[in-house]
């Protein structure tokens, strides 16, 4: 709860016309989102009656012009991982200063994307490194990152930011957030395609 | 006597060689039975009418009439013949009264064994009607199944007593209660085996034979009374010293060489005399015993015992054999068969044994037993089986195998295995065991387990705790003992009778009781350097906890603003996180966590409008601790947000220095810096300095005009290879 109004409160200063609405679980989630659109959902995972990541699911497919933030406090990548996976443009550690996560929350109505911390993009080049060889050859159509968006996620995995790393390949600060998002976009093919494997292999379908 | 002369050997290893002696006894007497001429009578003495009756005849004697009397016996060539009387059949010489009588009684042995021994002879035969007929007697040598049952019955009573106090001397070489036990053990045999083979004669035997088996019995029967004497001196408690004990055998030996010269005016004043004073002296004695073990409730019972078994067992005998004799109170019994009171005795012993603790033995002490009853029942079957494969010429070579496959190997293997076998422990094993004893919960079980590792490694009869102090490893008695210091918590020990007393401790024994102490020491070093750096960790984490989180949330408790109590909690979530993560005992890379950092400093530095200048310099690959890494990310976010607070600076720079044995981290701001000196940020600055001699560094501030520079060094190795960095 006090968690929820302070979400709101942040929500105010970084965007003081903004109206908000909130839902304590997934089921009042679902029911908001199923009267009205809004331009961005702010999700916790844990979640009483489900997690997160099944919202942000649903969200990303029936809402795909909601943009999704993750809030949590882990910050551990398998969280944020999976959350981005599913369709989310973003997460905001709840631990940090409020100064900043107003600035992330206006980066995102800027360039469309968060800032992507070093470890998580760190973890997502291991992803897209590690798949390869699982894959075995015509299977699945392959889902690769090209030398660009290798080289982007790269830079961000050293310490640099999104600004940065658009100053030092000098491009754009939202071409950067275009790479990023289709990272993004293809981490949750990919994701699905090894979620789908891992179920034939298994036997499941 | 002395305990030096029975060492060498394993008590086991004696004890099975006593037994085999006994055995070996036992077959001699009964082949010199065997070699005796036998006519096939069995003769009965008839004191009344001084007639010997023949109650059966059979084998070479068979066609003779019975009942009858024998009347007399000679030789078919004349040369020897005797009319027979009554005590020509009596067991035992010492019947007589008189030495006179006693050597015409060897006399008439001796004619009587001359015409046996000269081939076929002419007996004279009384039917009850009176007629008198004379038969021609080819004698043979002696059956086996001649032998009354009293003959092994006494054979077995002398083993039985001799095998017991060997046994109780094997283990208890040192004490002189159980010296002078084995005395009467080993002379039991000495009057019993003897008397067993002259009282079961058939009619006579060589007198000088006859008279060497009676010294020996008598000798026997000296020496016997003498240990008693002697044993009630000096068990349970020592009476007179040691060697005071030979003024008793100095008494009753001399006295012994006189009877058995003949000497004394009678047999009473030359045999029966000293016995009874010998037995008069030990009841004498066990009362003067008892009342020294008034106040000690256990000697007391052990006395109690070992009196009533000795006093009942050998106080019958002579009270019932001497007794009727001497002073003809009531007719004999038949000595043989009164020699069991002697085994009544034994009985006793055993059973009392380990009850009463009898010369500090206890239930350990029958596995000794057990074992060499189990090594003779070995014996017996490897002999059995040859005497059954030799004699009997129906066995086929195929039922031999037959019987040798499914009986005779499966039988032995199962004895060998249970009687001998000893069971050798592996190295990597021992090292295991070791290690359970070590880090054992609890002082009992650590004992517990140690008594286990020694029992299963030399199983030793006898475990306990040393009285006085053991300095090293050290093998005593003779190798029947190992001593064992004491390893910590452990107390020393002593173990005794090593392979359930059938081996000796030896130096191959010592050598791996030290290395199973040393390896012990060790793994006790190191459970206490365990212990400590457990309590070391608890005490750092519970300081992390208080220091780093609780402060933080007390801080929090005393913002008024809610803003800065949500900072306060983010940050105290953050530290409880790292906190965390370290006790999972990860590394970090050191190029990730800069990245990490960077990335945060850099946020932190833009929402506040200020630049940041941190290049992306190559970062040596090494990991650094978990613990080490929350320490420097927290000073650095420190020194980073001094800058932002404080230093009205616009540009924040971060530069990285790699030496060899340190790594410098420099961070600068153009702003208008601060005197470290003075206290307007001290505590923020104590804080800093605390958090980097933590982790063995150095942090270093200067103040320019225009600048200020905080500079914090933390060594690492770049020696060893994977590089580490650590403290």
């Amino acid at each position: 709860m006090e968690v929820r109004v302070w979400l709101v409160e942040l929500l105010r200063q970084a965007f003081p016309d903004a109206l908000a609405d909130q839902a304590g679980d997934v089921a009042g989630a679902t029911d908001l989102i199923s009267t009205q659109s809004y331009d961005l959902a702010l999700v916790d995972i844990g979640l009483p009656d489900a997690s997160g990541v099944e919202l942000i699911r649903h969200l990303a497919a029936t809402h795909p012009s909601t943009q999704v933030v993750v809030t949590t406090i882990h910050d551990d990548d398998e969280h944020v991982f999976s959350t981005l996976a599913a369709g989310a443009s973003g997460y905001l550690l709840k631990d940090q200063l409020t100064e900043t996560l107003v600035r992330q929350l206006q980066q995102l109505e800027r360039d469309g994307i968060c800032a992507l911390s070093p470890s998580v993009a760190r973890r997502m080049l291991a992803h897209f490194r590690s798949q390869r060889p699982s894959h075995p050859p015509g299977a699945k159509p392959e889902v690769v990152l090209s030398p660009r968006e290798t080289e982007v996620l790269t830079y961000i995995g050293k310490g640099m930011r999104i600004s940065e790393v658009a100053k030092l390949l000098g491009v754009a600060d939202n071409t950067i957030a275009t790479y990023v998002k289709n990272i993004y976009r293809k981490l949750d093919i990919s994701s699905r395609a090894e979620a789908a494997l891992e179920a034939s292999r298994r036997g499941l379908v | 006597m002395h305990s030096r002369k029975l060492m060498g050997m394993a008590p086991g290893g004696l004890l099975l060689a006593g037994a085999l002696g006994c055995v070996f006894i036992g077959i001699l007497s009964t082949w010199f039975s065997l070699r005796q001429p036998w006519m096939g009578l069995r003769l009965e003495p008839d004191f009344d009418r001084n007639a010997v009756a023949i109650t059966r005849a059979e084998g070479p004697a068979a066609e003779l009439p019975i009942p009858a009397d024998l009347v007399a016996i000679r030789s078919e060539s004349g040369a020897s013949s005797l009319e027979t009387i009554a005590t020509d059949l009596i067991e035992e010489p010492d019947f007589f009264d008189t030495y006179e009588d006693k050597e015409e009684f060897y006399r008439r042995q001796a004619v009587l064994a001359e015409a046996l021994h000269s081939g076929a002879v002419v007996v004279s035969v009384r039917q009850a009607d009176g007629t008198l007929s004379e038969h021609r007697i080819e004698p043979r040598s002696r059956p086996l199944s001649s032998l009354p049952p009293v003959y092994w019955f006494q054979v077995l009573a002398g083993s039985i007593g001799c095998l017991l106090a060997l046994w109780v001397l094997v283990l208890r070489p040192q004490d002189w209660g159980v010296r002078m036990f084995a005395v009467m053990g080993v002379s039991f045999p000495m009057f019993t085996v003897p008397a067993a083979v002259y009282s079961t004669r058939e009619l006579a035997l060589d007198a000088n034979a006859f008279q060497f088996l009676s010294s020996i019995n008598h000798s026997g029967a000296f020496l016997y009374g003498c240990g008693l004497v002697a044993l009630f001196l000096s068990y349970p408690r020592q009476l007179v010293r040691p060697r005071w004990l030979s003024v008793v055998f100095a008494i009753f030996v001399p006295w012994l060489v006189l009877d058995l010269l003949h000497l004394p005016p009678d047999v009473s004043i030359g045999n029966r005399i000293p016995i009874l004073t010998q037995m008069l002296s030990a009841i004498g004695l066990g009362i003067w015993q008892w009342r020294l073990t008034r106040d000690d409730a256990r000697d007391r019972a052990s006395l109690r015992w070992l009196g009533v078994s000795v006093l009942i067992g050998s106080g019958l005998f002579v009270f019932i054999n001497v007794g009727s004799l001497l002073l003809g109170w009531f007719p004999p019994l038949s000595q043989g068969y009164s020699f069991g009171f002697f085994a009544l005795m034994d009985v006793g012993l055993a059973l009392g044994l380990r009850r009463y603790r009898l010369f500090e033995l206890d239930e350990w002490a029958y596995r000794i037993l057990f074992w060499v009853l189990g090594a003779l029942a070995l014996i017996a079957l490897d002999a059995g089986l040859i005497v059954v494969l030799r004699a009997d010429p129906t066995f086929s070579l195929g039922l031999s195998l037959l019987v040798c496959g499914f009986l005779y190997l499966p039988v032995r293997n199962w004895l060998w295995t249970k009687v001998v076998a000893r069971h050798a422990v592996e190295e990597h094993e021992l090292f295991q065991d070791v290690i359970q004893v070590a880090f054992a919960v609890g002082e009992r079980q650590r004992i517990e387990r140690w008594g286990d590792l020694l029992r299963k490694l030399f199983a030793p009869l006898e475990i306990e705790e040393a009285q006085g102090a053991v300095e090293t490893v050290r093998i005593d008695r003779d190798g029947l003992r190992l001593d064992l210091p004491s390893v910590g918590s452990l107390p020393a020990m002593h173990l005794e009778f090593p392979w359930q007393g059938r081996g000796l401790f030896g130096p191959r024994h010592a050598r791996l009781a030290t290395q199973l102490v040393e390896l012990l020491r060790h793994a006790d070093r190191s459970r206490d350097a365990y212990d400590r750096g457990v309590k070391e960790e608890r005490f750092r984490i519970a300081r992390d906890l208080h220091d780093d989180i609780g402060a933080r949330l007390l801080a929090g408790l005393h913002e008024r603003n809610l803003e800065g109590a949500r900072k306060v909690m983010r940050f105290a979530i953050g530290d409880m996180r790292s906190i965390v993560s370290e006790l999972t005992g990860e590394t970090v890379r050191l190029a990730d966590g800069l990245a990490d950092l960077r990335h945060e400093c850099a946020e932190r530095v833009e929402a506040a409008r200020l630049q940041i200048d941190w290049p992306l310099d190559d970062v040596p690959d090494l990991t650094i601790d978990r613990r080490i890494h929350r320490h420097y990310v927290s000073i650095v976010r420190e020194i980073v947000s001094n800058a932002i607070r404080h230093a009205e600076a616009q540009r924040i720079r971060v530069r990285f220095e790699f030496q060899r044995t340190r790594f410098v981290t420099i961070v600068s701001d153009d702003g208008i810096g601060f005197n470290p000196d003075q206290a307007r940020t001290g505590n923020g600055l104590r804080n800093l300095r605390e958090r980097t001699r933590e982790v063995g560094g150095q942090i270093l501030f200067t103040r320019a005009a225009d600048a200020t520079t905080v500079a914090v060094e933390l060594p690492f190795r770049l020696d060893s290879a994977p590089a580490a960095l650590s403290v």
